[in-house]
């Protein structure tokens, strides 16, 4: 029927020469001759009535072959691939034509192929964060601050109290800030809007006015803003002496509810801990997988690369659209930049993208890691719980191949692979983070630590050609 | 008159092409052709043998103008549906 021949080109593509025999030619060009005449127009026949001889004298002869071609490669591109022995990742492109006898070249993108290496020698050294005891101190202050006494004084206000003021301010003509009872906290170490701002009201007393012209400093939300000199009116309404309440069992009660001070170090240093382990593992696994893929040979067609591409050009898309209310093209031009330009600069982060997600999807095959459906429905559950959903919606069944399943999957998948990949590193079982036995760090159990879906996510490329 | 006049071409429809399963072809002939004329044009162009040749008139299709009240007739036209003799075909004319 045909004989194929096959060229491997270095762009991770086939180019498959298919030759066919003149009988299967023949045969297909009369069907093809039958197909014409039933979509044309014939004078004198009635669609698909007009004979072959009629059909090639009117349309002619290229356009039949034409036709036939397509017929052959629809009914026999499946058979083309097994006797080439091409696995291909997505459709073929035709290359070229030759009529007689029939000759088709086609280039066909290949899966990609991803060699890890000796990935079980991977290793990164892992340590368990600690919190001092200075962390807990600071946190214990931050909430004493939070929870302070305010006290009316007739007194000029003073460093460290709060006082309630009406401000007024003029830049450039305009007046950028007109409102009434600011509450503001006269502190050095973190200043409302500048130190001299707070230097100016340090002093002052109840319906007081003041003048005084200050620069605005770096900080400010408007860019024009900044550095500009602005006229400000202030008067002040109330001065507040705020208490700090001391760190007793009263404080504990009143922040959550503990009974005693220990009670309270003890969940803060568990909410350090656990941020910290979070923080931790991510950076960790991050290491690893940027090992992981360095070592890696990873081999994929330009076909993925341009697919890639189209999914960034689309999250960008998204994005400026609901930042900036606008379409990509006209944020684009805004930054001076073609959509071909952005998609060249955005090239190697897809390249990055692309050799992470293979070669964290072979790991996931070589180390048999995969995600049963039970696993898909405790992830969905989850994800109900973080966001907060009633629990009779949360407890409704989800299709495990719906997209949203299959999202789920790929996520935990990622994961997965991840925990697998860290508990390489660290040359033993398991290391704390999903669905992972979880070590005490400092005494404290930190079993319900969250980690970061996104840093686990794996796209897994087509398996099949959509030929 | 020639005997390219008196033969303007062959006459391929679905129809004309059905008639040659029966080793009749039919033409679109000069108007003023009589059937003996026909058959010796047949004979002499394709070198064929002649059994019978049946004329008719086709009537000229009016061709209506949108918008317009004008009506076009196109001319009326001679065919021709000739027999061959012994099962004879005329190879010029087969695919």
């Amino acid at each position: 029927m045909f004989e194929v021949t096959k060229e491997l080109l270095d762009s991770h593509e086939a180019l498959l020469e298919i030759v066919f025999e003149e009988s299967t030619v023949d045969e297909a060009k009369r069907r093809a001759a039958l197909k014409i005449s039933r979509e044309v127009n014939i004078p004198g026949f009635r669609k698909g009535k007009a004979p072959y001889a009629k059909v090639l004298q009117y349309v002619g002869e290229p356009t039949v072959i034409q036709e036939a071609a397509e017929l052959l490669m629809d009914e026999a591109y499946p058979q083309i691939l097994e006797k080439g022995e091409v696995s291909p990742y997505g459709p073929g492109e035709y290359v070229s034509m030759q009529p007689s006898p029939l000759t088709l070249k086609i280039r066909v993108p290949l899966q990609p192929t991803v060699e890890l290496g000796d990935y079980h020698s991977l290793r990164e050294p892992w340590v368990d964060p600690s919190v001092s005891g200075e962390e807990v101190t600071q946190t214990l202050e931050q909430m004493r601050e939070e929870h302070a006494i305010l006290e009316h004084v007739d007194r000029p206000a003073a460093m460290g109290d709060e006082v309630v003021v009406d401000v007024k301010a003029v830049a450039n003509g305009d007046v950028i800030v007109e409102e009434n009872e600011i509450e503001i906290v006269l502190s050095e170490s973190r200043p409302f809007l500048s130190h001299e701002f707070v230097a100016a009201l340090v002093g002052m007393s109840v319906d007081e006015t003041k003048q005084v012209t200050l620069v605005l400093p770096e900080t400010v939300e408007e860019p024009s803003l900044r550095g500009v000199e602005a006229d400000f009116t202030l008067t002040v309404k109330h001065v507040h002496e705020r208490a700090l309440p001391n760190v007793d069992d009263a404080l504990a009660s009143t922040v959550g509810s503990f009974e005693t001070v220990a009670e309270l170090e003890q969940d803060i240093r568990q909410r350090i801990i656990r941020r910290k382990q979070d923080q931790t593992l991510a950076e960790y696994r991050a290491k690893l997988s940027a090992q992981l893929v360095e070592q890696a040979t990873v081999a994929y067609p330009p076909l993925l690369l341009k697919e890639t591409l189209d999914d960034i050009v689309d999250e960008a898309s998204k994005s400026i659209e609901s930042q900036r209310k606008m379409s990509l093209e006209d944020g684009l031009r805004l930054d001076g930049l073609t959509l071909e330009q952005f998609r060249e600069q955005m090239r190697p982060q897809a390249e990055a993208r692309i050799r992470r997600s293979l070669a964290l999807s072979k790991l996931a095959e070589l180390e048999n890691v995969t995600v049963s459906d039970e696993e898909v429905v405790q992830e969905y559950t989850g994800l109900m719980g973080r966001l907060g959903v009633v629990e009779e919606l949360s407890s409704r069944k989800i299709e495990v191949d719906s997209p949203l399943g299959r999202n789920l999957r790929s996520s935990a998948l990622g994961r997965k692979v991840l925990d697998r990949l860290a508990s390489i590193g660290r040359g033993e079982g398991q290391v704390p983070g999903y669905g992972a036995e979880v070590p005490k760090a400092n005494g404290v159990d930190v079993a319900e630590h969250e980690v970061d879906a996104s840093a686990g996510e794996v796209e897994t490329p087509k398996s099949e050609a959509d030929a | 008159m020639n005997i390219y006049d008196i033969i303007v071409r062959p006459l391929e429809t679905e129809k004309a092409f059905a008639l040659r399963d029966q080793t009749k072809y039919v033409f679109v002939v000069h108007k003023d052709a009589n059937k003996l004329e026909i058959k010796r044009a047949v004979e002499e162009i394709y070198r064929v043998d002649v059994d019978r040749v049946r004329t008719m008139v086709m009537p000229g299709k009016a061709n209506k103008t949108r918008g317009r009240r004008v009506v076009r007739r196109r001319a009326p036209w001679k065919k021709a549906v000739v027999t061959l003799a012994g099962g004879g075909r005329i190879e010029a004319l087969e695919a």
